[in-house]
């Protein structure tokens, strides 16, 4: 049984769901997610409301400004403080992009890293440096990307010689899997078959907006397409039910419209979960 | 070609450049325009994102054309060292203090008004410490007034808390401006004047009773024995404790 830093069905909490969630129980979200960059050094009335959260629900870290492939000196003072927010929030685990968002100064979004076996040495190293000081792994999530600059090998094994070079674990964005096989062609069945099970922290869904037919944007401003749970359901199958957290960042809906989606999840876990007790029967 | 950097480092340099200046530096070229304009709007119409969010008056006044030709500006020159997202606002401020170039057509309180709009921000999100304990009707002449835990006074030569797109070209005149938590946590905001803004400093470095911060107050001004300044002052103390800018007495 492979050990998870949380377990369900989560959701990614916003500044602005404070409010609408504050009734919500964990039997509903299993645990939520948050941007360190939001919220470490916050006090005041949100911080009062955040910690009420965190003190009701089980947390990962989910970073936005780590900039773990940058051209940029690695802010060591940063991971120390996300370090101690996350002790003093009890928060499981730290996730970052596999991206870069600085050059000479933040940019505050997220830039692909070129695919080259120099980045790969580049990024593990700093890796190895943040993970030293969280006496922890740091999870890596694959990101949606729109280009493909300087590109010397394909995503899956940039991705998984990262994984193997600094032995950091994975989140696996199943959307933004859906994403760049549209945007970049390839076959995003293939690329889920080739992930390391034993590597896998949890997983995100979100929606996507289609700008064209062969160029979608991670928007997290829509519900999840029907492509995208059915590769949730693949990758269950290939890897086991895995905790899976729900990404909704703009247009956000109704809270029992996000609780819908999340017993989605829910249900594809049970199924799949009821499938692989049937083959071990 | 330099073999100082890595390839992938001086692509990654080639593609952030033309982010931030799409019209100053080229995309590197193994990326056509269509993916490029992808991460072109993206990145701008996010940090855009922040600043009209933070600082809602100015934008409106400077007018859509103007702020967006400020935000390039920003984004293209200036070295965001923060990674946190609420900072944004600091670095947009330390931008205008030090590196942009205001043009004749600017308000000339241009800076003024994003520091008061900062201040608002910096006010409602600043960790308190720890919680303090207070009677909040107790007696702040006789003991050490409980100051609330995030106040801010500052001397401003034009009235930004009054400055609105309809009120969008006041005169100049200095405005004493304290902007403070109050007890339910709520920014509030007081005008005042210059004389107890030093008040208000005395009061922030502890360890004096109200009348004690007073008396220090009219001794720096020479205005010892003077009554009526001591009553006005009074005054003052006793409408700041029912403001919320002195929580009240200690326990």
């Amino acid at each position: 049984m492979q050990n998870y830093p949380v377990s369900g069905a989560g959701l990614g909490l916003r500044r602005a769901l404070l409010g609408p969630l504050s009734s919500i129980e964990a039997e509903d979200i299993n645990f939520m997610e948050v941007a360190p960059e939001n919220w470490i050094g916050v006090g005041g009335r949100l911080g009062k409301q955040f910690r009420s959260y965190t003190e009701r629900f089980d947390f990962m870290c989910h970073g936005l400004s780590l900039s773990i492939g940058s051209p940029d000196k690695l802010d060591i003072e940063f991971v120390k403080q996300v370090r101690d927010f996350m002790r003093e929030h009890d928060i499981k685990a730290y996730s970052e992009h596999l991206s870069y968002c600085s050059n000479e100064g933040h940019m505050y979004d997220l830039m692909p890293i070129p695919f080259t076996e120099e980045a790969v040495m580049h990024v593990s190293q700093r890796i190895k440096v943040v993970q030293d000081i969280l006496e922890q792994p740091l999870i890596i999530e694959n990101v949606s990307a729109y280009a493909q600059p300087g590109k010397q090998m394909d995503e899956i094994d940039f991705l998984n010689a990262v994984i193997e070079e600094s032995d950091c674990r994975l989140l696996l964005d199943v959307n933004n899997v859906f994403v760049n096989s549209t945007n970049h062609g390839f076959d995003a069945k293939e690329y889920l078959r080739q992930i390391p099970t034993s590597k896998i922290a949890y997983l995100h869904i979100a929606g996507h907006y289609e700008e064209a037919a062969d160029l979608l944007v991670d928007t997290h401003g829509a519900s999840v397409k029907q492509d995208v749970w059915d590769l949730l359901d693949l990758t269950y199958q290939l890897h086991g039910v895995i905790p899976t957290l729900l990404e909704r960042d703009f247009n956000i809906p109704s809270v029992d419209d996000l609780l819908s989606e999340i017993r989605l999840i829910k249900q594809a876990q049970g199924l799949a979960g009821g499938l692989s007790v049937q083959r071990t029967a | 070609m330099s073999r100082e950097q890595p390839d992938f480092i001086q692509i990654q340099q080639e593609f952030s450049n033309h982010i931030k200046d799409p019209d100053g530096a080229a995309r590197p070229s193994d990326v056509d325009d269509r993916h490029m304009a992808i991460y072109r709007d993206l990145f701008f119409k996010n940090v855009m994102g922040f600043l009209s969010g933070a600082f809602p008056v100015l934008a409106e006044i400077i007018g859509e054309q103007r702020w967006q030709i400020i935000g390039r500006d920003f984004f293209s020159n200036h070295h965001s060292k923060t990674p946190y997202f609420l900072e944004i606002s600091q670095e947009f401020l330390t931008f205008l203090e030090h590196e942009y170039i205001a043009k004749d057509s600017d308000p000339k309180y241009l800076y003024e008004l994003a520091h008061y709009e900062w201040l608002e921000l910096f006010v409602d999100v600043e960790p308190e410490g720890s919680e303090p304990l207070f009677e909040s009707d107790g007696d702040i002449l006789l003991t050490e007034p409980v100051l609330s835990p995030v106040v801010e006074g500052f001397l401003y030569q034009y009235p930004v808390h009054q400055i609105s797109i309809k009120n969008s070209a006041p005169a100049a005149r200095q405005s004493a401006l304290i902007v403070y938590r109050a007890r339910n946590d709520e920014v509030g905001f007081a005008e005042t004047n210059p004389f107890t803004l030093q008040l208000l400093a005395l009061l922030k470095e502890k360890g004096r009773t109200g009348v004690e911060a007073l008396t220090k107050l009219l001794q720096q001004n020479g205005l010892e024995g003077h009554q009526v300044a001591y009553d006005g002052g009074i005054q003052t103390l006793k409408r700041w404790q029912e403001l919320g800018i002195i929580w009240g007495s200690g326990r």
